[in-house]
């Protein structure tokens, strides 16, 4: 695992310096919950009955920003030839790349997460282990999922608009999951209800990491 | 001699672009081969072939006995300077070849950075960003970084591009100081003195196949360039 540190080391030493991934998903995400709050009309779910489902909407497209911003580094230059030609096992390269890709949305999701409940009123400490394995266990999923799929896209001409259409659908399973487990935290519900949701995150995490780490070695042959 | 790397029936395609034609080549420890071919002759992607990083269509390369892309230890053993210099623009010189070095697994990755640094002039500008490097700089940086991990099978797609006039000779020197019997390089070019200045052999190849290779030690580079335009205008006509 030594090469896959390096990476997500470098990953956040670059980030650290430009503070453009978390600092873009931050602004984006404040603004589309915030727009989303000022939505309700008569007749209509006010925003508080599906804030789980902004919440994680807005984790998606926020999280596809973010892998597209993490994998410009790694196009410029051609440094992804770069890491391919080093001397450790490719499936390092896929791990580092998840690790950091995790990092930044748990950071940008760490900040938005008190906005979160200050919009749609909901107190931000309320069952937050629950909603936050959720959160978790989701991003880790939808993490494994987009780091092969941004690899796989990385040379694509239409990137912008495949990468979309390749994970979108495949996260869904993702995406239910962690807006049930938020649901359950906000509305105060027990873990015996979020459990079964926690469980199916985490077996599609384990699914996704396991095609993943066997995929990223072959998707990269040229 | 020992045969340092050996490729086989290389053949390599893009949809209906056949780059490389069933290249047969050896390479013994120590030599120092100069590549020779107009544009698209398919010298990068047979550099990009033997440095493992694509895939042949057809054929394999063997490196000491081991057969390359499969090889995580064949890749330790080669360094590779392409046309990009696989550089992180948003770190600086020294913080791009600590990671590197750490990534190959380099023993002291720190000391070896800075010794590279300066062995490249580029001690004094070790803690800036490569963003705000000259072309020519980048270029000096990237071949620290192709040296980094001491490998001994080198392959130089184009090194001397960007690299200005004082620049280029420093590098020439640099190449001249590798050849140390212990390292084998593989140096694509069209620089034509660069035969006389570091090579021990000459190949030349078009239309992705190999014309002609032989020993050059003191050629003049006048004859080399007679050779080449002979044998490639013989191809193209």
């Amino acid at each position: 695992m030594k090469a896959a540190f390096t990476i997500f080391k470098k990953d956040l030493l670059l980030e650290m310096r430009g503070k453009d991934v978390v600092a873009t998903l931050t602004v984006f995400s404040f603004l589309v919950l915030t727009l989303f709050s000022f939505t309700a009309g008569p007749g209509s779910p006010s925003p508080r009955e599906m804030a789980p489902g902004i919440l994680w909407i807005t984790f998606l497209f926020a999280g596809m920003l973010g892998l597209g911003r993490a994998f410009d580094r790694e196009r410029e230059n051609s440094c992804f030839t770069g890491l391919l030609l080093a001397p450790c096992d490719r499936m390092q390269i896929y791990w580092g790349k998840c690790l950091s890709t995790l990092a930044f949305l748990l950071v940008f999701q760490a900040i938005l997460w008190p906005v979160f409940g200050l919009l749609y009123g909901y107190s931000p400490v309320q069952r937050v282990s629950m909603a936050w394995s959720g959160i978790i266990l989701g991003d880790t999923g939808f993490v494994a999922l987009g780091v092969i799929l941004s690899t796989v896209t990385i040379n694509a001409r239409a990137r912008a608009m495949i990468l979309p259409l390749l994970l979108l659908p495949l996260s869904l399973p993702v995406l239910v999951g962690g807006v049930r487990v938020v649901t359950i935290a906000v509305e105060g519900g027990g873990w015996s209800q979020a459990l079964p949701w926690i469980g199916r995150l985490a077996a599609f995490d384990i699914i996704f990491l396991v095609v993943g780490s066997v995929l990223f070695p072959l998707v990269v042959e040229e | 001699m020992e045969t340092f790397l050996k490729a086989e029936g290389l053949v390599k395609r893009y949809g209906h672009i056949q780059a490389l034609r069933g290249i047969d080549l050896e390479l013994d420890q120590g030599d120092a081969i100069v590549l020779l071919g107009p544009n698209g002759a398919g010298k990068s992607t047979l550099l990009g072939v033997l440095a493992g990083r694509l895939r042949p269509t057809e054929g394999q390369v063997i490196l000491k006995g081991e057969v390359l892309g499969k090889s995580i230890t064949a890749r330790d053993q080669t360094g590779y300077l392409a046309h990009s210099s696989f550089l992180y623009s948003g770190l600086t010189a020294r913080e791009n070849l600590l990671f590197y070095g750490r990534l190959y697994g380099v023993m002291d990755p720190l000391e070896r950075s800075d010794e590279m640094l300066q062995f490249m002039g580029l001690w004094e500008r070790r803690n800036d960003r490569v963003e705000g490097f000259s072309r020519g700089m980048q270029q000096r940086l990237s071949i620290a970084r192709s040296l980094l991990h001491d490998p001994q099978l080198i392959f130089m797609d184009e090194p001397f591009s960007g690299l200005d006039l004082q620049s280029s000779r420093a590098f020439t020197h640099t190449l001249q100081q590798l050849r140390d019997g212990r390292r084998t390089l593989l140096v694509a070019t069209h620089d034509m003195g660069v035969v006389k200045d570091i090579g021990t052999r000459v190949m030349i190849m078009d239309r992705g196949c190999i014309l002609h290779q032989g020993s050059v030690s003191g050629s003049d580079p006048g004859h080399v360039s007679e050779l080449y335009m002979e044998i490639v205008k013989g191809v193209r006509t």
